[in-house]
């Protein structure tokens, strides 16, 4: 018989609860999906070029950049896939109904299941941008050192969104209403209030989708500023780029804020 | 503290509604006590609270003596608990998924081998260790659920309805694993809607209905509570009104009912000599073919006590 000496320490089932729910995201359909996403969007940028009878750019950075233009996208779709019904499926499923009576905190629960999703998403980007950086080294003779910096803000933004997606997920009850949420805010809300913010001279800086262009800023040299261009004589358009502090701040902001909420509304969820 | 499981003013509300109101109950170690009332009793919100499903309002609840409210993780790492219907991860075996189990609760590698072998086939599921549970019927999953509850081999299980949407085979099939776990030094607390199922089990029986415990008792001292035994007589002769209002005449019978033309259903009260005598007298009037109790003397009293609490 196992007694209270023998229950694992909060830390070591968060181990536990990543170990086994990486497993089972790689078993998974959602994993299976993003990999062909990855591959679907390597090929097509590879191949069409060529067949429309356009010149990959000689400098890798560019090179680079038009694939890391994706990765948005990728990391949205990622978040989407493992983290938006993570939590409310326990519920939505009933596997919460084995789970937790089992001796585990919530919480720690919860950080597992969130640190699973990044290692999975992780996992889709570095193969993104490794065959990238193959391709890049393949075609341009070279790879832009900044590729470690854009994967870097790639992983702060899949930080960010997957605590967005844990956050609906604890708080909605199925996994189609945390789904729709997610892509709801992601793609609508912060694009239209970006860009209604920018319209009106307001750096938005706080918005995470703002923060994200920090994944393919950080590809040029040197970083780029927030400029101004002038239309006429009484118009102007400022383009914001976040800086990299700002980006990272921002990100972890967005992370911690959502995963605190998350844990918070996870723990007083009910069966 | 003595007692496996103490429940002390245990209260749940939603809002207006009181789902479980200041219940109070101990379970011995070592006991198997069936858990009894009609939907909406309070039931499984009890053994929600019981088992960190549910965060109770107010009142405590200790598993081996450690606040199941203020320390889930502490109590529960002696008990196994199947609540409703579990479902699994659909992409994992029955080895993986109590293999993460049991590491969640500290059993180590050799023993989780060991172990799982022994839980899968107690269950009749160890053909099926290496298949996904996405592909399981109803009942199989509630085996695993039931190997998972054995896995670590916990002091005390709680099983919250274990053969409820069950086939009649995979009912006889978990029933016979209780009837196992009966005979090991271990607390079973079950709630059942199955009367049945709860007399052929447990040794005494808490029933709540409306939030309130309504009885705490054991089986036989309920048997012994109930004033008449109702005996079902099966004769050759056909059976008419002087056979009747003559039967109805002995001191040890409170009534008699003709359910057809050769059988009657007899309110008994008395010793085996008199049961003995009873019997003789119906065989020398009608010739008996058969003589047996009729019905359930839990569902009697369950019906009388819930009838009344409405």
């Amino acid at each position: 018989m196992t007694t209270r000496e023998d229950t694992p320490s909060d830390i070591q089932q968060v181990c536990i609860v990543t170990r086994y729910e990486i497993e089972k995201h790689m078993q998974s359909r959602a994993f299976i999906g993003i990999m062909a996403l990855v591959s679907l969007i390597l090929v097509l940028l590879t191949v069409i070029r060529p067949i429309l009878g356009l010149d990959f750019s000689s400098d890798s950075a560019s090179f680079v950049s038009d694939y890391v233009s994706w990765v948005e996208i990728l990391v949205l779709i990622g978040a989407v896939a493992f983290a938006s019904g993570a939590l409310s499926s326990e519920f939505e499923k009933r596997t919460g109904l084995l789970m937790f009576p089992q001796p585990i905190k919530r919480e720690t629960y919860l950080i597992g299941k969130y640190l699973s999703a990044l290692v999975v998403i992780g996992a889709a980007l570095g193969v993104y941008y490794i065959v990238v950086a193959v391709l890049s080294l393949a075609i341009t003779g070279g790879v832009p050192a900044t590729i470690i910096l854009s994967f870097g803000f790639a992983m702060l933004y899949t930080i960010a969104a997957c605590a967005v997606a844990f956050l609906f997920s604890s708080i909605l009850k199925t996994n189609t209403a945390s789904i729709v949420a997610m892509v709801l805010v992601f793609m609508m809300v912060f694009s239209i209030v970006g860009a209604l913010l920018s319209m009106s001279n307001v750096d938005p800086f706080f918005m995470p989708s703002n923060a994200a262009g920090a994944i393919s800023y950080s590809l040029e040299d040197p970083y780029p500023v927030t400029s101004t261009t002038q239309m006429g004589q009484n118009m102007s358009t400022t383009n914001y780029v976040p800086s990299e502090l700002g980006a990272t701040l921002v990100l972890l902001g967005w992370a911690i804020g959502s995963l605190v909420v998350a844990v918070v509304a996870f723990k007083r969820r009910q069966f | 503290m003595t007692q496996a499981i103490q429940i002390e003013g245990l209260t749940k509300t939603y809002g207006d509604f009181i789902a479980v109101d200041s219940l109070s109950l101990n379970i011995s170690r070592n006991s198997f006590v069936g858990f009894l009332g009609p939907n909406g009793a309070g039931k499984s919100t009890t053994i929600k609270m019981l088992t960190n499903l549910t965060v109770a309002t107010s009142g405590k609840a200790f598993l081996n003596g450690i606040d199941v409210v203020k320390d889930p993780k502490t109590a529960l790492s002696e008990v196994g608990a199947v609540v409703e219907t579990p479902e699994f991860y659909p992409y994992l075996t029955p080895d993986k998924s109590l293999e993460y189990i049991a590491k969640l609760r500290g059993m180590k590698k050799d023993d989780i081998v060991v172990r799982t072998k022994e839980v899968l086939d107690l269950v009749k599921m160890s053909h099926e260790h290496d298949m996904k549970i996405g592909k399981f019927s109803k009942g199989m999953k509630q085996r695993v659920a039931i190997a998972q509850a054995l896995m670590f081999d916990p002091s005390i299980i709680i099983l919250d309805e274990p053969t409820s949407g069950l086939d009649p085979r995979g009912m006889v099939e978990v029933r016979e694993i209780l009837l196992d776990l009966k005979k090991r030094d271990l607390t079973i607390f079950m709630s059942s809607h199955l009367l049945n199922e709860v007399q052929g089990l447990c040794d005494s029986v808490a029933m709540m209905n409306h939030g309130k415990l309504l009885l705490n008792k054991s089986i036989d001292d309920l048997k012994k509570e109930l004033e008449y035994t109702r005996i079902q007589v099966d004769t050759i002769k056909h059976i008419d009104e002087a056979a009747r209002s003559h039967l109805s005449e002995n001191p040890c019978v409170g009534g008699v009912e003709v359910s057809a033309a050769n059988q009657i259903i007899i309110e008994f009260k008395g010793g085996p000599e008199d049961r003995n005598d009873l019997l003789r007298r119906i065989d020398s009037e009608l010739k008996v073919t058969s003589f047996f109790e009729h019905g359930n003397p839990l569902e009697e009293m369950y019906m009388g006590l819930i009838k009344e609490s409405r």
